[in-house]
């Protein structure tokens, strides 16, 4: 059941008043009212919060967000059982949005984007089998599909990048059904593969913009990828 | 004419009764302005398109008819196709004789199917063969390529080369495609690049289709491992035998 005024009611008991509303031109008004979700930035304490309300009962992403050293910014989950909503908080990550890059033409993405996204995967695998030492024989994921088509949900909007540092943030975590969040090895494969897939075809599309990926390199850095995720995390 | 009477009329004029409306819930079941049927008296399928008041400003009543001629002189190597322009009826129509096997995603729903790395040559060799016969039809047109089917999706451009719109025989390796769309809205000629980039994105999905794991237990011969290998195989295809 739609609840309307769950937002009004996060803000009153938070005590947000200086906030910006956070618009993604992929969600549409009727698709965030069926999810029931709001995305602001609180700028008196300089944090987005994605707040859902939901009165399932939360997975391992809650655990995973509280215990997890993310590196580049700080992140926290919030299960409000008063009001039933589960929130998550971040602090901003440094970089632009990979949607925002598509407007600068001069930009200097190049490979070590890729590299970079697939030591996030990597990063995500060890801290999980820290945070849960004793599920060894699945795989953690504590992001959505794009779609629910079964691929990792690496779409622009959902993606922080430093093109000077190098540094890769995802800051779009998924705790609800229907996610899945801890897949066997061939699905885990499959689903982080199928991002890829997705994120590069992004890029070979763009490729006016984003010159590092032309039709021609497009299969030999998805093999790269494949070979990453096969031998680097699985 | 509103959406449900360019059907009633055409049915009187060409004087079919015997039929059956093909239903498709991912294509069809939400444009109101075309119908597919299957005329049991003739045994041929025909796509109906209406050219109305919903159709983008540049289609109505401009038929792309590069596709038409296109259509009606191709030597189509599985099945016969002809498309008339009815300009009394303001409608398209496409007549195609049913072509041998079956709709891929009905092979989808066949556990034991045999389908093998045969299919993705045999597609490749349907472009080719395209190529090849616009170059025949269209002798003058050699700065661009041509390409009669959609192109067009929410992201970009792309030719719709889903499970709907083929036909493959597991048997005899025969690929068919037959979906056909003639309005200039589709856009038909293309550049190198883009014709390129077009068909290379339309094999990228498809083959992803195939890949993931949810179809994968029925179509074993592409591998999360195989895939960047098929997709390079179609790249230098493209690359080496069409452009």
């Amino acid at each position: 059941m739609i609840d309307l005024d769950f937002f009004k009611n996060f803000l009153e008991k938070y005590k947000i008043t200086n906030y910006n509303r956070i618009n993604y031109p992929s969600t549409s008004r009727e698709a965030k009212r069926q999810l029931n979700r709001e995305i602001i930035f609180n700028i008196d304490d300089n944090c987005y919060y994605k707040i859902i309300n939901t009165k399932l009962t939360l997975l391992d992403v809650h655990y995973f967000l509280n215990n997890a050293y993310f590196p580049n910014h700080f992140v926290s989950s919030i299960y409000d059982t008063e009001l039933s909503l589960w929130i998550v908080k971040q602090t901003p990550s440094p970089g632009l949005l990979l949607l925002d890059m598509l407007k600068n033409q001069e930009n200097k993405l190049d490979k070590s984007f890729i590299i970079q996204t697939l030591e996030w995967f990597k990063w995500q695998h060890i801290e999980s089998r820290r945070i849960f030492p004793e599920e060894t024989d699945k795989y953690f994921m504590c992001i959505g599909s794009g779609r629910h088509d079964g691929n990792a949900d690496l779409s622009p909007h959902n993606i922080i990048y430093n093109i000077d540092t190098d540094q890769f943030t995802i800051i779009d975590f998924e705790s609800l059904e229907p996610w899945q969040h801890w897949y066997n090895k061939d699905d885990y494969v499959s689903f982080v593969f199928g991002g890829m897939i997705r994120l590069l075809d992004f890029f070979r599309r763009h490729n006016d913009i984003f010159n590092f990926i032309s039709n021609k390199d497009y299969p030999e850095l998805l093999n790269y990828c494949f070979q990453y995720i096969d031998k680097e995390i699985v | 004419m509103n959406d449900l009477t360019f059907f009633k009329i055409f049915l009187e004029k060409y004087k079919i009764t015997n039929y059956k409306i093909i239903t498709d819930k991912f294509k069809f079941g939400q444009i109101s302005d075309r119908k597919v049927i299957f005329n049991i008296d003739d045994n041929c399928y025909y796509k109906i398109i209406s050219y109305n008041e919903k159709r983008p400003e540049e289609d109505r009543y401009n038929l792309f008819l590069d596709i038409h001629y296109f259509l009606n002189n191709a030597q189509f190597p599985n099945h016969s196709v002809s498309s008339i322009n009815d300009i009394e009826l303001g409608i398209w129509i496409t007549k195609q004789s049913p072509a041998p096997g079956l709709i891929l995603s009905n092979i989808l729903k066949t556990k034991e199917n045999k389908l093998d790395k045969n299919f993705v040559i045999k597609f490749l060799e349907w472009f080719k063969w395209l190529h090849t016969e616009s170059r025949r039809i269209f002798p003058k047109r050699t700065d661009k390529y041509f390409i009669p089917i959609d192109t067009h999706t929410h992201f970009d451009t792309r030719v719709d080369i889903s499970q709907f719109n083929i036909i493959y025989d597991v048997n005899t390796n025969q690929f068919t495609y037959i979906d056909f769309e003639a309005f200039a809205s589709w856009g038909h000629w293309y550049e190198k690049d883009r014709y390129f980039s077009s068909v290379f994105e339309g094999i990228i999905y498809l083959l992803d289709f195939l890949r993931q794991t949810k179809n994968n237990n029925m179509y074993r011969f592409l591998s999360n491992r195989e895939y960047p290998k098929l997709l390079n195989y179609c790249f230098q295809y493209i690359d080496k035998e069409i452009i």
